[in-house]
């Protein structure tokens, strides 16, 4: 059984002081490097008009931080025996392990697949400077997120990757999207994450005074620091699309047009898991009682979620809300996985984070060109898909696959990710694991009873009118875009890559986490250990 | 070189008609008539292949229970998925029948006009998928294909088909879709059950290890809650596939309103695999289970057989008075199981074949003569017997061997199915507890509901074939040589199954069933 690591352990494995540097030590340095290439593709976007060149070069500056975040591969040995070093000063912001390696390399490729879909669609060129520079800056806030090393970067990075997104949000909207309630939710949003921020450089000096001042405890402390974790926790909620924060899921993907859904509810999720899960375990690691009562109401929230996002797929007349809404299930599962495996102290980190990025893949790749061969801009609903299946038999045969990967049914990718979250089940205890199948399968047949209804539209209904053929021009990127995602599917899932490029780093994965160091380490552990102000088992009616 | 055609073979049958769906897809709409020489092609070419392979095979009683022609690789090393085909006695039998019924719905597709391509691709992706379901030795890979599958029928049954086919294909998706889903939970909880024995850290999917290990059988056993989940959901999802009563609803539908050649396929097929399912997977996995539940699974199986006879009283369509008969034969099978002695899986297991043999016979019948009177209402037809004597004669066999006809192939396994109850019901019953009496009651009720069944398609057959017909039906013409031909091979497959049931079948796969039937404790019996 995997076991968690907590900041001492990480102590231990990663000593700090000055390192020499030469090419053996390079991938210590890979998060750096992937913020120096974004720094230069923020330069690019910035010097160069706008148009193809701009996108030529944002894609290659992208291209150039996928391939920095490779770098890392080379260092998985000596970071697992212990023998890395990371460098002085750098040390308490940035560390890059394996873990944290995946989640950022899964952002950098959604961030990538959503330029390159932003290009499949022909799209006409407007806003697409701003577009990119958005995107771009959005992708330094969560790609650092998984490699930031104090509760101060990590929420740093989540408002530097958040802002972007709510200006994106403005742009290229649909003639009759109905935007203003997300609009207004992400501000509201953007500013719990501030207080957030906030509250816990607070909570870090009001630790130190407190030490200073006051020979004990401070029960204020203790309280801020508790309502630190619930702030940080909002944004959290909000960005992985669980109950009461639910509801933009659907709306974002119908909404918007397709390469800013797929920003909207992609990244976000990755950056925001990855946040999440250093709150968990750092909380499991130092006051179980608050991480039970977090993951307790996490859990609650991600099972809410699923089985509302389970019945607004079934009851939706647009496409792309159905869609949205079983990417929405399917996360709430990977989320409703991760508590239950917390709550049960069993930390399988290995395959979760092999269900997270199968699981970007799966929707990155999947999905995403899927939503993008809708044609931009013109009608996605139901009623008028059976034309589809007259016009185009490839077209369709891709949406239904990447819905089939959606709600995680084979022969596509998402059943694998379906199958990694299953086999979570194997560390947890059987009760968790039976609750855990139950509710997976239930899942399932709502994500697959969803996909039924819209295959039933494609294939099996006739469109009332003929409907003339688009023009060569527009079918063949879709043609390009149908062939690609085809292959991925059925291929990739197939042939094993994608669940290799998951697997093989990560196999004797522990967890490394640097904890979050004001709210969590370093405040409430000290007061919890030396004071008997709180109990030693925390009941939950005391947070409440 | 020859190991690795040993080794692959099973693969080229699973592969050969997914190839042979591409090859499909690339050939012009235009033509036809090369895309259904190619389609019968490449199942001929599958069945030769099947052939091989049962010619490789080693049937003598010391290997036919071995898993065979093995080719196993690892998919998924963290999640102990393996790529494992591998045959048995039991799924080389399974198999070569599948691959007959392929080639037969092929054959029997030549009528098909609409959408010639698509529809010949769907029958191939079908096969590979059952085929290889059949071959499959890792659940995984069994849940895998037997889920991929549904896509095909879906689209065989919603494209092709009466005016009602779109609600009928939904509804055969929607509950293939639930026994999915549940049959992924099982796999999961047997993976769970399994964790940290042998020293396998995430458990095994290995149907024929979990058999042969007496460890990994004792994690499986039922003193753990979750595997009588396991075993629960399992039921549940060849139920579904078989079309037992209260999870039969899809069944009647998707026989009504599909296009009668590719009935033939789903149906016959899908009953086949999931009987096969039912005899060789969750006996050898879950033999406690069934043990333990034998009473509720007969009271079950006994009520869906009266329940699927009553039923089929009261039809006037011809295909759905075969999806009623259907219903019971698939109640027998799993009371054949639930007997859980040799005669009962002897029973169970030649039923699912001939069961899958008479559906197809029945169906082309039907096919036959909705082709001639555009309706199959049974109030409405008669005299067929003057009227087309052919057609009399060749589909004669199929309702003889569906009233369980001595001679004829459903006969054998509605017997040893019921003298397997009988048995059970008798060793079990001297034992102190009074609820074995379940058993008995079980198989009287089949015996009733033979009789009934036999009332149901005698009148059936008499409201057809006798009686002068009728004056719109005078213009009816005899049965074409496409015809003929396949009711033919059907034919011969009934009388064969009749009289040479040991020889062909029961002798051939009796190692495997007599070692399931020892592993619940009822050998002999």
């Amino acid at each position: 059984m995997m076991k968690s690591i907590g900041v001492s352990d990480v102590t231990q494995n990663y000593p700090t002081g000055a390192v020499k540097l030469n090419w053996n030590t390079l991938d210590i340095l890979a998060p750096q490097i992937i913020m120096l290439f974004t720094t230069a593709v923020l330069a690019v976007v910035i010097k160069i008009p706008a148009g193809r060149s701009r996108s030529a070069a944002v894609m290659i500056g992208f291209t150039g931080m996928v391939l920095a975040a490779l770098v890392q591969l080379r260092g998985y040995s000596s970071f697992l025996s212990g023998q890395a070093a990371v460098l002085d000063g750098l040390s308490g912001w940035l560390i890059l392990d394996p873990m944290g390696w995946i989640l950022t390399f899964s952002i950098l490729l959604l961030a990538t697949a959503t330029i390159v879909l932003r290009r499949l669609r022909n799209y006409s060129g407007h806003g697409d400077g701003r577009f990119c520079l958005l995107i771009t800056l959005s992708t330094v806030g969560w790609s650092l997120m998984p490699a930031a090393a104090n509760a101060l970067v990590l929420a740093s990075c989540m408002l530097l990757g958040s802002l972007p997104l709510w200006m994106l949000l403005t742009l290229g909207t649909r003639e009759d999207a109905h935007l203003p309630l997300i609009h207004k939710a992400l501000l509201v949003v953007l500013a719990v994450m501030l207080l957030a921020l906030l509250s816990m450089i607070i909570c870090g000096l009001g630790v130190s005074w407190s030490r200073l001042f006051i020979p004990g405890p401070h029960a204020a402390v203790i309280l801020w620091a508790v309502i630190s974790v619930v702030l940080f926790l909002l944004p959290i909620l909000f960005w992985t699309g669980s109950m009461p924060l639910h509801w933009w899921f659907g709306e974002a993907a119908a909404e918007t047009p397709v390469e800013v859904a797929f920003c909207l509810l992609l990244i976000p999720y990755v950056g925001s898991m990855a946040a999440l899960l250093r709150l968990l375990f750092t909380l499991d690691n130092h006051i179980p009682a608050v991480a039970g009562v977090v993951t307790l109401a996490v859990t609650f929230a991600a099972l809410m979620a699923a089985v509302v996002y389970g019945v607004q797929a079934l009851r939706q007349n647009d496409f792309a809300a159905v869609a949205g809404n079983l990417v929405g299930g399917l996360a709430a599962m990977l989320l409703l996985t991760l508590c239950v495996t917390v709550s049960a102290h069993a930390l399988p980190v290995a395959h979760l984070a092999g269900g997270l990025l199968l699981y970007a893949l799966t929707v990155g790749l999947a999905a995403g060109p899927a939503l993008g061969i809708m044609g931009g801009g013109k009608s996605r609903i139901l009623g008028e898909l059976p034309e589809w299946s007259r016009n185009n038999l490839l077209r369709a045969l891709v949406l239904v696959l990447a819905l089939l990967s959606l709600c995680g049914l084979p022969p596509t990718l998402g059943a694998i990710t379906r199958m990694a979250l299953f086999h979570t089940v194997n560390s947890t205890g059987t009760w968790s694991g039976t609750f855990l199948i139950v509710v997976n399968v239930l899942s399932l047949i709502v994500g697959g009873v969803a996909t039924l209804r819209v295959a039933a539209y494609v294939f099996l209904d006739r469109p009332e009118i003929a409907v003339a053929a688009p023009p060569p021009a527009r079918r063949r990127p879709v043609r390009h875009t149908a062939v690609g995602t085809l292959v991925l599917l059925l291929v990739a899932s197939m042939i094993n890559g994608a669940a290799l490029l998951a697997y093989r780093p990560i196999q004797h994965l522990t967890m490394a986490f640097m904890p979050i160091s004001a709210a969590a380490t370093t405040t409430v552990p000290r007061i919890h250990k030396h004071h008997a102000l709180l109990p030693a088992k925390m009941p939950i009616g005391w947070i409440v | 070189m020859k190991p690795f055609i040993y080794s692959s073979i099973l693969t080229w049958l699973m592969v050969l008609p997914l190839i042979g769906a591409f090859i499909l897809g690339i050939l012009p709409v235009i033509r036809p008539r090369l895309i259904r020489f190619s389609a019968v092609a490449v199942s001929a070419g599958n069945m030769l292949i099947a052939l091989a392979a049962a010619r490789i095979f080693n049937w003598s009683p010391q290997f036919a229970d071995v898993a065979q022609l093995q080719q196993n690789i690892r998919w998924f090393q963290d999640l102990n998925v393996h790529y494992h085909l591998g045959v048995d006695a039991v799924s080389m039998v399974t198999i070569l029948v599948l691959c007959s019924i392929s080639l037969l719905t092929i054959l029997a597709s030549y009528g098909v006009n609409t959408q010639v391509k698509a529809y010949y691709i769907m029958l191939l992706l079908l096969e590979g998928c059952i085929v290889g379901a059949a071959a499959s030795m890792d659940l995984f890979l069994f849940y895998l294909l037997s889920t991929l599958s549904l896509f095909p029928c879906f689209l065989l049954i919603g494209l092709w088909g009466g005016p009602r086919r779109r609600p009928a294909a939904l509804k055969l998706a929607l509950f293939w879709i639930i026994g999915s889903s549940a049959l992924l939970g099982s796999c999961m909880l047997i993976s769970l059950a399994t964790r940290g024995v042998d020293g396998l850290a995430f458990g095994t999917l290995n149907f024929a290890r979990i058999a042969t290990n007496a460890r990994l059988m004792r994690a499986l056993g039922p003193a753990q809650t979750w595997t009588t989940l396991a075993f629960w959901l399992f039921m549940l999802a060849a139920g579904i596939r078989l079309g037992t009563a209260g999870l039969h609803f899809w069944l009647p539908d998707a026989l009504a309103e599909s296009a009668a050649p590719s009935a033939m396929m789903v149906i016959a097929s899908q009953f086949l695999l999931a009987g096969y399912a039912l005899v060789r997977i969750v006996v050898s996995i879950f033999p406690a289970q069934l043990i333990i539940w034998h009473n509720t699974l007969a009271i079950l199986g006994a009520a869906g057989v009266l329940y699927g006879a009553l039923c089929a009283m009261a039809q006037s369509d011809f295909r759905r008075v075969i999806a009623y008969w259907l219903m019971v034969q698939a109640g027998y099978i799993v009371l054949g199981v639930t007997a859980g002695n040799l005669t009962g899986l002897n029973g169970g297991f030649l039923l699912s074949l001939s069961a899958a043999m008479t559906t197809m016979a029945l169906l082309w019948t039907s096919h036959v003569i909705e082709i001639r009177a555009n309706h199959r209402d049974l109030t409405r037809l008669g005299g067929l017997a003057q009227l087309i004597p052919d057609l009399f004669i060749f589909s004669m066999p199929g309702f003889m061997a569906a009233l369980a006809l001595p001679g004829l192939a459903v006969f054998s396994g509605d017997l040893l199915a019921t003298i397997g109850m009988f048995h059970a019901a008798a060793i079990r019953s001297a034992g102190p507890l009074f609820h074995y009496h379940g058993l008995l009651l079980a198989a009287v009720v089949m015996c009733l509901a033979m009789v009934l069944m036999a009332a149901v398609l005698l009148w059936t057959i008499e409201r057809l074939f006798f009686g002068s017909g009728r004056p719109e039906h005078q213009h009816f013409h005899g049965l074409s040589a496409r015809e003929r031909l396949v009711f033919v091979p059907v034919v011969l497959a009934l009388f064969a199954g009749g009289i040479l049931p040991a020889w062909l079948v029961l002798n051939p796969v009796a190692p495997v069933l007599t070692a399931l039937a020892h592993s619940i404790g009822g050998a002999g019996h």
